[in-house]
């Protein structure tokens, strides 16, 4: 054969090759848009998830943050406190006969004052501290190529694959024997496949929700330099309805690893308590003249009991981590999320505790057991305590509170 | 132009309806490549989905739409190199074409007289080394260290595949009639 016609039937096939079109068939352009559509979805889940990650951060500093200052200045106040009380009680003994004093007796005279006490030695002086320290209740309470089978089934079925391209070839050969491939082995796509589907769940998007009926506690911070000296607090029982709140959440879920997740959502939270505490009071003691003894007088404090209507309606957000530890059948998680909660609710001008300027930030411990009820639905039941570490309420009482609660939440998990 | 310029300018800003005209206009011709690349119609198809993914999703890299059907084409052409690669990683065995069985006597007397779909066939029944040589260096006219580069092997085996192509094509097309014609021009 010589060169020139060689080099015709290359050329001319080459040409016509270079130009060869052919019409794809019609389901492409959809499976085109389903992968550029998540890639335009990814990009926004991205950012969400940036977001979603910044704020569990933002929030986890913010706690450190917040809970380290507020310990540090409770520590301060208590030092401090510590340090004025004998002075102050006993200067206020001695002139006015009125705070922190439980002692039922006091004898005093204007002129013996002094050799009296050396004699007697009875005036019992109790810090506003210890009048606290005695209610164990109160301390107590504190407390988420297509159509290649798997390699496995090549390894029984892999003439099949070659048959059909000998069948594919020989029908558009018209059936005569141009060619002929032998074995084809197409790759195994199972594994890619399985690869992509774990992806696509780490991808996907799941909305939670669910509704905690709680139980509140508080831890009460009696304030030192205000005079008044609380007797007891009403405190009812651990498991009383009296303590009763409703929370619900609604959020978003979503993984960043195979076992851990994020959780970004809304909660809610509205309880109706009444605390009721006993003080004694400053201007009503009832002072007796000793019978016996002309310079002697025995005090008998006067108590004031005080209702307080702690009504609350909170809105926030919340942002946290769920961190997978068995997956049999139930799946276990454990979590820990910080929460921060605003008041809405507007109290008339009589009441001491203002919801509408107070806000609470909390963090949550907790462990959620779900149930999958199909590929899409799963339910779930979820114990939490949440823990108040900050606090700014506006209550117009002689105590501060720091609240927790504890709740058994019911709820479901969507998967989209 | 103008209005490939504004296709050009709304798919860069994920415009679905612009991706959809682009895609309709460019689709058989960037189709034809990947079939040549391509062993089969299925995995033609495949690699044209996989090159218009990428191409939505990078032609924002792109700066001008004077480069865009080049761009496109490079875009299918490294899809279907990219392909190749992960076939050969699976260690696909390509058991090579016995070349006596083909026979082309009955109906083919020059190129002229066979379809391109038959051209396509033959070429795809090539091994998937040779093919992608061959397509390379024949079609896209790319040099043999521009080829070993991309393909991952030396400069000689890019030459030798290509030579073996040749070969190989010339077993199938030939036939007494088709060769007589080009030998009587001769």
């Amino acid at each position: 054969m010589k060169n020139l016609p060689e080099n015709e039937w290359m050329k001319e096939l080459e040409g016509r090759l270079r130009n060869y079109e052919e019409q794809p068939d019609e389901t492409l352009w959809g499976a085109i848009t389903q992968a550029v559509q998540p890639q335009r979805e990814a990009a926004v889940w991205r950012w969400i998830d940036y977001a979603g990650s910044g704020a569990v951060i933002l929030l986890a500093i913010f706690m450190l943050s917040i809970g380290g200052e507020k310990s540090e200045l409770v520590l301060r106040d208590a030092k401090k406190a510590k340090n004025q009380l004998p002075t102050k009680n006993t200067t206020t003994a001695s002139t006015q006969s009125q705070n922190a004093l439980t002692a039922n007796t006091i004898e005093a005279a204007s002129g013996l004052l002094e050799k009296k006490n050396e004699r007697t030695n009875s005036i019992q002086v109790r810090s506003q501290q210890i009048v606290f320290s005695d209610k164990k209740s109160v301390e107590n309470c504190i407390l988420n190529t297509s159509l290649a089978p798997p390699t496995s089934e090549l390894n029984n079925s892999g003439t099949t694959r070659s048959e059909m391209q000998t069948i594919i070839l020989d029908s558009l050969f018209n059936q005569k024997e141009y060619m002929r491939i032998d074995t084809l082995v197409l790759p195994a796509k199972g594994d890619e496949e399985k690869r992509t589907k774990e992806k696509k769940q780490r991808k996907a998007v799941t909305l939670y929700g669910h509704l905690t009926p709680s139980l509140s506690y508080y831890a009460m911070q009696p304030l030192a330099n205000d005079e008044i000296a609380i007797s007891s607090f009403n405190s009812p029982s651990v498991l009383s309805g009296d303590r009763s709140g409703f929370a619900g959440e609604l959020g978003m879920q979503r993984k960043l690893s195979k076992k851990l997740m994020y959780t970004v959502g809304l909660t809610f939270y509205q309880q109706q308590q009444t605390i009721r505490y006993q003080t004694v009071s400053s201007s009503k003691n009832q002072i007796m003249n000793s019978a016996s003894e002309s310079f002697s007088y025995s005090i008998i404090p006067q108590y004031n009991q005080h209702i307080v209507s702690y009504n609350m309606t909170n809105v926030g957000v919340t942002a946290g981590f769920l961190y997978e530890l068995k997956n049999a059948g139930l799946i276990h998680r454990i979590g820990l999320s910080g929460s921060y909660q605003q008041g809405f609710r507007k109290s008339n001008e009589e009441s001491t505790y203002n919801n509408v300027t107070s806000s609470y930030a909390f963090y949550n411990v907790l462990y959620r057991i779900e149930y999958p009820i199909n590929t899409k639905l799963k339910l779930y039941i979820q114990p939490t305590y949440s823990r108040g570490f900050y606090v700014n309420e506006k209550l117009k009482e002689p105590f501060s509170l720091k609240p927790a609660r504890a709740g058994i939440s019911v709820g479901i998990v969507v998967d989209f | 132009m103008s209005r490939h310029y504004d296709i050009f300018e709304r798919c860069k800003k994920n415009d679905p309806q612009a991706q959809r005209l682009l895609y309709d206009f460019f689709k058989s011709k960037l189709m034809g490549l990947c079939r040549r690349y391509a062993a089969s119609h299925e995995e033609a198809q495949d690699v044209l989905q996989e090159s218009f993914i990428k191409i939505f999703s990078k032609i924002h890299q792109l700066e001008t739409s004077e480069k865009l059907e080049s761009w496109m084409k490079s875009v299918v052409v490294r899809t279907a190199i990219d392909q190749y690669h992960k076939q050969k990683a699976r260690e696909i065995i390509f058991d090579r074409i016995e070349e006596k069985a083909f026979k082309v006597e009955d109906q083919v007397s020059s190129l002229d007289t066979v379809t391109d779909e038959f051209l396509i066939q033959v070429v795809n029944s090539l091994p998937a080394g040779c093919r992608m040589v061959f397509n390379l260096f024949a079609i896209e006219g790319y040099s043999h260290a521009e080829i070993a580069a991309m393909l991952a092997v030396t400069e000689g085996t890019s030459r030798s595949q290509y030579h073996h192509a040749k070969m190989l094509l010339k077993e199938k097309l030939k036939s007494e009639t088709l060769m007589e014609y080009y030998e009587k021009l001769a």
